[in-house]
């Protein structure tokens, strides 16, 4: 049929329609405005980037204190206390209390000393200075006139001196056994210990030295067991950020069929996420972040082009009529010849899609090694593509510029493993399986694609 | 001012430079996207977003064919999003004729006639006809702007010839 013919073709290119005086300002201004709109998705996208991270540093920050062993508030508490007891002794009232009340002294594992006693904590631990007796768990110190109680289980330390106590984030009480009081003097079996001033200086210059634990007492930290409850429960107390290189294979579908078909081209996928690991509950965690990936897809195909083309030949003829002087006229012959050819096209298409990960994320145990993940990662996609004819290498189609924008949702399945560098960096590897609905702004044109992954990457922990 | 002066002047941002290029192109983008877009005011649209792309993305012209030729497919690939978001599901199905019309009805046709029955065809034959047609893509390359089969790219244009034989016929008869 004719109706794509050459002359039809030229004229409908060839058309032209006026446009009015002002429609140059009206590009003008929607350029202008649009601009405003990309520079404001910019300053979305930093701000979101800096909510992140105050809430990371936040999160961290609220959860360090819980590093710090639990004890130290007793410590702090029984400062308080002795003090105040101290001061009631300096004021005389010393006289009241023939065995001075309390007699201990509660250090931190860092050596701090405070004077003081009361504290209620389950792990504190009592160190024995000189005493022959006291109790290691809730009994009282008999010999000693002053009750002791401590949750500790570390065991005692003596010193070779002959008073008092000194406890390690421990309960001390002097004449009875009510936790958490502050001592008071008295006590039926008090009078025996801390008679005097010079003991009691004695004692003093005792407390001012630095309490050094042998390691067997120290808090073990590293050796702790690990049982899911409380694995639960640190996992409650950290944050932790990953970043993630994925390299991927596509695999397309046909945009209206819901099966792969088996000559689908294959287009790689290239993808960098940074997300934050924030903890849920019982192994369970969530997982948040922002990704870029793009696609590539790039194949070749050919195709026949047959085209008609005209043949002119002119040829003069010389008429020669008697009586008259000769006369030449030029003659034309058209012959049409078709001509058939092979073209080879490359077609290139490119994907650019940024997209905000929400994912779930579940490990048998908490930080452990393996965890499996479910999430969508909703994205903005740029499309860029077009064909290019390799015979002469001239552009058929190339779209540069013509952005088609979609929207993709990602739904992925992933299984990963980690395997710690340090205490706080581990090294990931995260196979993927990821479904991709993309859709045309519009709504109306859908593409399907599997999408095969395998991410490696690296997690920080922020706090633990 | 050739072309490759008016692409530098449009990557130093002169206004007067852009503004000779939209003078050059425009009225023949214009008469692009009112090949594709039904109503004036969609066409007009499609301009102001062709023109807008091509200033922000000129640094993507590699001046491997003719600035003309980008534009105009800039110009055509914005007329398809710009049909797409104003998307009905249209199906016609006229009773045609299985005439052949020649290439001398055709050439008798006025341009402009012509353009008025290519806006008259329905979108689905518009689409493909024009992209087809016009513009000389082929079907593979059709179906993945379209995102439809390659099959359903050479059915519409099927349709699409029909019915402007249909209207030829009939224009004719009126004449």
């Amino acid at each position: 049929m004719g109706m794509e013919n050459k002359d039809f073709r030229r004229r409908l290119l060839d058309q032209e329609s006026p446009v009015d005086a002002g429609a140059f300002g009206r590009v003008m201004e929607r350029r202008k405005a649009g601009g405003a709109g990309a520079a404001w998705i910019g300053k979305g996208i930093w701000a979101a980037a800096l909510l992140i991270g105050t809430a990371g540093i936040g999160m961290y920050l609220q959860h360090s204190p819980m590093l710090v062993p639990e004890a130290d508030k007793s410590s702090q508490t029984a400062e308080t206390q002795d003090a105040a007891a101290l001061a009631n002794h300096a004021e005389g009232n010393a006289d009241k209390t023939a065995v001075y009340p309390g007699a201990s002294v509660a250090r931190d594992a860092q050596g701090s000393v405070s004077v003081g006693a009361a504290g209620d904590k389950e792990d504190g631990a009592a160190h024995k200075t000189g005493l022959s007796g006291s109790s290691s768990e809730s009994a009282a110190g008999i010999q000693t006139g002053v009750h002791m109680q401590s949750g500790r289980k570390t065991g005692l330390r003596k010193t070779g001196l002959a008073n008092p106590a000194v406890a390690h984030q421990g309960d001390l009480m002097a004449g009875s056994n009510t936790k958490g009081e502050t001592p008071v003097a008295g006590g039926a079996d008090a009078g025996s210990q801390l008679s005097g001033p010079a003991e009691l200086e004695a004692w003093t210059a005792l407390m001012k030295q630095p309490l050094r634990l042998h390691p067997m007492f120290r808090k073990p930290q590293a050796t702790a067991p690990l049982d899911f409850q409380r694995s639960s429960r640190i996992a409650q107390n950290f944050l932790q950020t990953e970043w993630m290189v994925e390299p991927g294979w596509v695999l397309k579908q046909s945009p209206a069929g819901a099966a792969l078909r088996k000559q689908e081209r294959f287009a790689g996928a290239a993808a960098i996420t940074a997300r934050a690991v924030f903890p849920a509950n019982r192994g369970f965690q969530w997982v948040s972040g922002i990704r870029y990936q793009e696609w590539v897809d790039h194949f070749n195909f050919s195709q026949e082009h047959t085209s008609t083309h005209q043949r002119i030949d002119a040829y003069d003829v010389i008429i020669r009529v008697p009586g008259q002087p000769d006369r030449t006229e030029t003659r034309y012959d058209t012959t049409e010849m078709q001509v058939t050819r092979q073209e080879i096209y490359a077609d290139i298409n490119r994907y650019r899609m940024i997209g905000l990960p929400v994912a779930f994320r579940w490990s048998p145990v908490p930080d452990g090694i393996w965890y499996v993940q479910a999430g969508i990662t909703p994205s903005y996609l740029v499309y860029r593509g077009g064909s290019r004819r390799m015979n002469d290498g001239s552009v058929v189609s190339l779209a540069e510029g013509a952005n088609i924008n979609r929207f993709q949702l990602h739904a992925g399945l992933s299984a990963g493993m980690r395997r710690f560098l340090a205490p706080r960096i581990a090294m990931m590897l995260e196979p993927g399986l990821g479904y991709n609905l993309t859709q045309f702004a519009s709504g109306t044109l859908r593409q399907r694609n599997l999408q095969l992954s395998l991410s490696a990457g690296l997690m920080f922990h922020l706090s633990r | 001012m050739t072309d490759k002066e008016l692409v530098d002047g449009c990557l130093r941002e002169e206004r007067q430079v852009q503004e000779l290029l939209f003078r050059r192109f425009a009225p023949r983008m214009k008469a692009v996207c009112m090949r594709y877009c039904q109503n004036q005011e969609d066409a007009e649209d499609a301009l102001m977003e062709t023109f807008v792309k091509v200033f922000d993305h000129i640094r993507s012209f590699s001046h491997q064919g003719s600035l003309e030729g980008w534009i105009r497919r800039i110009a055509v690939n914005t007329s398809l999003n710009k049909i797409r978001s104003r998307r009905q599901t249209e199906t016609l199905e006229p009773e045609l004729h299985d005439t052949e019309i020649g290439d001398d009805a055709l050439n008798r046709l006025e341009t402009i006639e012509l353009l008025e029955l290519i806006v008259r065809l329905p979108e689905g034959y518009r689409m493909v006809f024009n992209l087809y047609a016009v513009e000389g893509y082929s079907h593979h390359e059709i179906a993945g702007m379209l995102g439809i089969e390659e099959v359903t790219s050479r059915t519409q244009l099927a349709k699409a010839r029909r019915a402007l034989q249909k209207m030829i016929i009939l224009q004719k008869e009126l004449h």
